[in-house]
């Protein structure tokens, strides 16, 4: 995200112009997606006004600015950002409030259509050729209130783009959405307003981090127990069971008031508003405790032999045994290093169905790793995660104190600034060495040739980077001239510096019951001693921390070295 | 391009539940408490008067865009409700304000700007 003010063009990446239209798609509108960072509305359609001008400003004033430029990320070239076509995307409040969903090969649609609105920014027009306000227009369209909506064909995984928009409210007339009044005027029909969003609302944005981040489903029972049971799909009698689109099973544990700040757990990646922490949140000990005012009365107190040992319930968290493994792909790794463009590497491609063995080639399941986080109780016990592997690029300044890393600042050098050096591919010094048609800069003379290019300059004359570093696989990879291939590296961890090359996306959801938990087959699966003496599928399981080294072979470290647990 | 022309969600039986007038939200913008659809048990919310960014009352011939703020505005503060952590990420504090700044955490991490997902890298 770009900085409110820019000494250039080159510190500029995503402005908030930028952030509304791809990123606005998973946010419910208001906020930074109606007011900058002066807490200016960015356009007034009353005043034909934009935010800088009320505040004094001419366009040549915020010619750098991060809520009034807009940079093209895909070749560098700044632009202002038109907020006076798009205008601007008020909080959506019939985006998550809608009762009746439109669901179609899975997909929410009112999510399709908004985002695709939103995705067109100022290139939105209506059938006659008349711009269409975007970002205005996304709540109408994400209510299905337009005659056509023409879609632009987009690549595999991206967000749906519009290229044109009728608003039709005629439309809403029809399908009972809106009520015509005598004097011609709309309302909307109260029976369409939900209190409680749907969880297809939020599935809608909250789908693509689950899904990619963390391999999670919704809407089986049959892989979660929660969704099960208050979807009344865990009984015999099929009369009573609440259907995908009317289930409310997230806001049954994410809960909020007016404010809609939804009660949640905690977040091992950064911080996430933490001290909103749990919250008016119930935990799994809250709901299962066999006492306690949080105790849900319909949620089995665990009595096995396996919570009595102590060890475990102090050590470990209920998800390390009832989130045993995952059936869904997720991205595990990402490239951002070698085009200068995201390459994704799913969790097929390097973990696989046998914890030990990831070159298996069953790929039904994958497993997650722990870390260790405080729980509401505050203690300290492991959470199954998902850790995302990546490699990028920074630009590391030293502050003329090589000896004292304290003071060293290291910035992430945006995408599109590499992208002008590689051309979007990699440089011609790079191999495949690992075969997978997917070339990867790795090699210590690879990563010498890149950080030669990146001290070229970026479109606008500036070197892109001064001191370009790599990050990957927990290492920063620097320039040494005194080392035979001028690159030497150090453990990022322990050094002084803040980067991270992977990035824990804890796993809170899919719960299985008992059956399916870790320990219910064989003590085996943790002890050594109970398997034989051998390694164990859960200490032992193979952990991703590089998709490739130096060798381009991935290199793994396991649950024990982790953890330092070593159960006998 | 592949041009899909999408039609939407009609004919959905709503219209049939005709039979309770409520008011309340929507009163306001000079508009007249409506007949709604739905019965008594269903009726959770009344019905809302559409309404442009400017306020005015939309009819079925507008092709201005419906401003959540003005129509949902009538009767909820909202900009309570996306004063929300949901809605800022990070951007805002509990008052309200703008709280973006480089190197938030002062710990050399220059593109954290907030303490949410709001400006990361």
């Amino acid at each position: 995200m770009a900085a409110k003010t820019n000494g250039s063009e080159s510190v500029i990446d995503k402005t908030s112009f930028f952030w509304v239209g791809l990123c606005g798609i998973c946010h419910p509108g208001g906020g930074p997606a109606e007011f900058d960072r002066d807490g200016k509305r960015y356009w007034d359609p009353a005043t034909r006004k934009f935010g800088y001008e009320a505040a004094g400003k001419l366009a040549q004033d915020v010619r750098l600015d991060g809520d009034y430029a807009f940079l093209n990320t895909s070749n560098g070239e700044l632009s202002a950002g038109r907020w006076d076509l798009t205008g601007v995307a008020e909080a959506d409040c019939l985006m998550c409030h809608r009762a009746d969903q439109k669901i179609q090969g899975g997909m929410n649609m009112r999510w399709v259509w908004r985002a695709g609105a939103l995705r067109a920014r100022h290139g939105l027009k209506d059938t006659a050729g008349n711009v269409v306000p975007a970002y205005a227009s996304a709540s109408a369209a994400g209510q299905g209130w337009f005659r056509t909506m023409q879609m632009t064909t987009v690549p595999a995984g991206q967000p749906p783009l519009a290229a044109k928009l009728d608003i039709d409210y005629s439309v809403g007339v029809t399908d009972g959405s809106l009520l015509q009044q005598p004097d011609g005027s709309l309302r909307v029909n109260h029976a369409v307003i939900a209190k409680k969003p749907r969880d297809y609302a939020c599935w809608g944005c909250h789908s693509t981090a689950d899904t990619k981040k963390r391999g999670r489903v919704w809407f089986d029972a049959s892989q979660d127990v929660h969704y099960a049971y208050l979807n009344r799909l865990n009984d015999t009698d099929s009369a009573n069971d609440i259907p995908p689109t009317s289930s409310t099973a997230c806001v049954a544990c994410h809960g909020a008031g007016l404010d809609h700040d939804f009660a949640k757990g905690r977040s091992m990646d950064g911080s996430v508003s933490d001290p909103k922490d749990f919250a008016s949140f119930r935990t799994c000990k809250d709901c299962h405790a066999a006492s306690g005012p949080d105790r849900d009365p319909a949620a089995p107190v665990p009595t096995s032999d396996i919570h009595k040992v102590t060890r475990h319930t102090d050590a470990l968290s209920c998800q390390f045994c009832h989130i045993p493994y995952r059936t869904t792909v997720a991205d595990l790794a990402i490239d951002n290093a070698t085009t200068g463009s995201t390459v994704s590497y799913g969790t097929n491609r390097f973990l696989s169905a046998d914890p030990l063995v990831p070159t298996s080639t069953d790929k039904t399941r994958w497993y997650p790793s722990f870390r260790y986080k405080s729980d509401k109780d505050g203690r300290l016990q492991l959470f199954p995660q998902k850790l995302l592997v990546s490699a990028w690029w920074g630009d590391w300044d030293r502050k003329g104190t090589p000896t004292d890393r304290a003071d060293d600042s290291l910035s992430p050098i945006p995408l599109w600034r590499i992208r002008g050096i590689t051309g979007n591919k990699a440089l011609a010094a790079v191999r495949d060495d690992n075969a997978d048609t997917i070339p990867e800069v790795n090699t210590l003379a690879e990563i010498a040739a890149y950080m030669t290019a990146l001290k070229g300059n970026d479109r606008y004359g500036r070197p892109v980077a001064v001191n370009p570093v790599l990050i990957k696989g927990g290492r920063l990879y620097y320039e040494d001239t005194s080392a035979a291939s001028g690159v030497s590296s150090f453990e990022i961890e322990g050094s002084g510096l803040h980067a991270e090359s992977t990035h824990p996306f804890g796993e809170s959801h899919n719960v299985l019951a008992s059956g399916k938990a870790l320990g219910s087959r064989s003590c085996g699966e943790c002890h050594r001693a109970s398997n034989g003496g051998r390694d164990t599928p859960v200490f032992d399981r193979k952990v991703l921390i590089d998709p490739f080294g130096v060798d381009g072979a991935p290199v793994y470290t396991t649950v024990r070295d982790m953890t330092r647990l070593n159960p006998f | 391009m592949l041009q899909l022309q999408l039609r939407a969600l009609v004919g959905s039986g709503l219209a049939l539940l005709l039979g309770t007038t409520l008011t309340g939200c929507g009163g306001g913008g000079g508009g007249t408490s409506g007949t709604t659809t739905g019965t008594s048990a269903s009726a959770t919310h009344a019905a809302i008067a559409l309404k442009d960014a400017q306020g005015v009352a939309l009819t079925a011939a507008s092709t201005a865009p419906f401003s959540p703020r003005q129509t949902c505005g009538g009767c909820h503060d909202v900009d309570k409700v996306a004063g929300g952590y949901h809605f800022h990420q990070g951007r805002t504090d509990p008052a309200g304000n703008v709280v973006v700044r480089d190197n938030y955490f002062a710990d050399g991490r220059a593109w954290v700007r907030s303490s949410g997902m709001y400006g990361k890298w």
